[in-house]
């Protein structure tokens, strides 16, 4: 339980953060890959509970 | 030595306490009228209807309405929110820079998200104690039910029912309140981080998550409630066999009144049954409100959040729109949940009300 709470408080800080960075980040060339690292970050947050079956 | 007198002599032994208290818990009064097992005992012997169907309807459409009205006012807010948002994006041209109005339409989803989570915890609290009293309900009703079951010739389903239904219940409750009800909420609060921005990046969990809720309750419902059916029916078989045996022997191996004494045996039974079945009743009748009330409450939330989803739909952004349609959904899965436990407790009580006694053995 208090894994999923973990895990879901993460989700949930992270979106939010990227989102906010994500409007006012400069519109420049950068700012494509910049959100797909953001999108990558989010996919290893949501990952992250597997880390746990893999120890 | 009348039925009525046999019935009334059992009754007047038997401590009910406890349920009538959880009878006037849960609010049955308001919509059952006053009643107690006595009464429904005896309008069962009179062959009367035990409640009007119409005074039913009108209470339980008075209540949707007081809860509708109730819950209208997050309505109005949600779509003022959303007409703000609306004019935010018209006006996106008029202000230097496009960052200040799309970070006004963060802020007023951040308060769409606040608004809709408010009134899903409120939701999920009463949906979380009904659940709860349900149980409480049907630990303090077998108890009382057992006993008769066993005193009226049903030693093998008193003996493997109780224990099977008791840890089911018990067993469904921890599993409900521990990990189908999070793992909802849990969806609920992805699918309102979702709404903040344009993409879309845990909706399929959200939804995946919910899915596996409902499945799974299925699943336990399912099981528990078909294991114990079998095992009833299997059980009900065994009593029969043992009570015939008995009626048997004393109709022929009591000389002269052996006869006499297997009929009132055959007497007594039935009133037990009819004991057994008006107090079983009498917890349907309390299992009853205990679903009808909450699941009013929780249907007009989810129909407000569903008739805000289609106003805003023109005005607002299609983010906050689709994601109050999908705090709808969650709001309704939550009935769901609700109704199947509830059907589950419902099945458990009918199984025993459904053993019968005397001559009613098959």
């Amino acid at each position: 339980m208090e894994i999923a709470r973990e895990w879901v408080k993460n989700v949930f800080i992270i979106i939010v953060a990227i989102t906010f960075v994500e409007i006012l980040l400069p519109a420049g060339s950068m700012s494509k890959y910049l959100k797909f690292i953001f999108s990558l970050i989010i996919m290893a947050i949501i990952l992250s509970p597997l880390a746990i079956f893999l120890e | 030595m009348s039925i009525e007198s046999i019935v009334n002599e059992q009754l007047a032994a038997m401590d009910m306490r406890k349920i009538e208290e959880l009878f006037n818990l849960s609010g049955s009064r308001s919509i059952f009228g006053n009643t107690s097992p006595g009464e429904i005992i005896r309008s069962i012997l009179k062959g009367d209807p035990i409640f009007s169907l119409h005074d039913i309807l009108a209470a339980i459409s008075n209540q949707f309405m007081k809860e509708i009205h109730i819950s209208i006012m997050l309505g109005v807010q949600l779509v003022i929110i959303c007409i703000i948002i609306g004019l935010l994006k018209n006006f996106s041209t008029s202000f230097s820079e496009e960052t200040v109005s799309k970070l006004g339409v963060i802020v007023c989803s951040c308060c769409v998200m606040v608004l809709c989570l408010k009134s899903f915890m409120d939701i999920y609290q009463v949906c979380s104690d009904s659940i709860n009293t349900m149980t409480v309900t049907m630990q303090a009703l077998l108890p009382i039910l057992v006993p008769l079951l066993i005193s009226m010739g049903g030693f093998s389903s008193g003996g493997i029912l109780n224990p099977f239904i008791v840890g089911a219940i018990t067993i469904f409750n921890s599993f409900l309140q521990k990990f189908i009800m999070p793992a909802v909420y849990l969806s609920c609060i992805f699918i309102l981080v979702n709404s903040l921005s344009e993409r879309d990046y845990v909706k399929k969990l959200a939804l995946l998550i919910r899915g596996i809720a409902v499945y799974g309750i299925g699943l336990a419902v399912t099981l528990f409630s078909g294991l114990t059916l079998v095992q009833g029916l299997v059980t009900k078989t065994a009593d029969g066999m043992l009570a015939k045996t008995a009626k048997y022997s004393v109709d022929n191996f009591v000389p002269i009144v052996g006869g006499f004494a297997a009929d009132s045996l055959d007497l007594i039974i039935s009133c037990t049954t009819i004991i057994k079945n008006g107090i079983g009743i009498f917890g349907l009748i309390i299992l009853l409100t205990l679903l009808i009330i909450p699941l009013v409450k929780i249907l007009a939330v989810a129909l407000i959040f569903k008739i805000t989803a289609v106003v805003i739909e023109p005005i607002g952004n299609k983010t906050v729109s689709d994601c109050v349609n999908e705090v709808g959904n969650t709001v309704i899965t939550l009935a769901i949940i609700l109704f199947l436990c509830a059907l589950m407790f419902m099945i458990f009580l009918s199984i025993i009300i459904g053993i019968g006694g005397g001559s009613l053995w098959k």
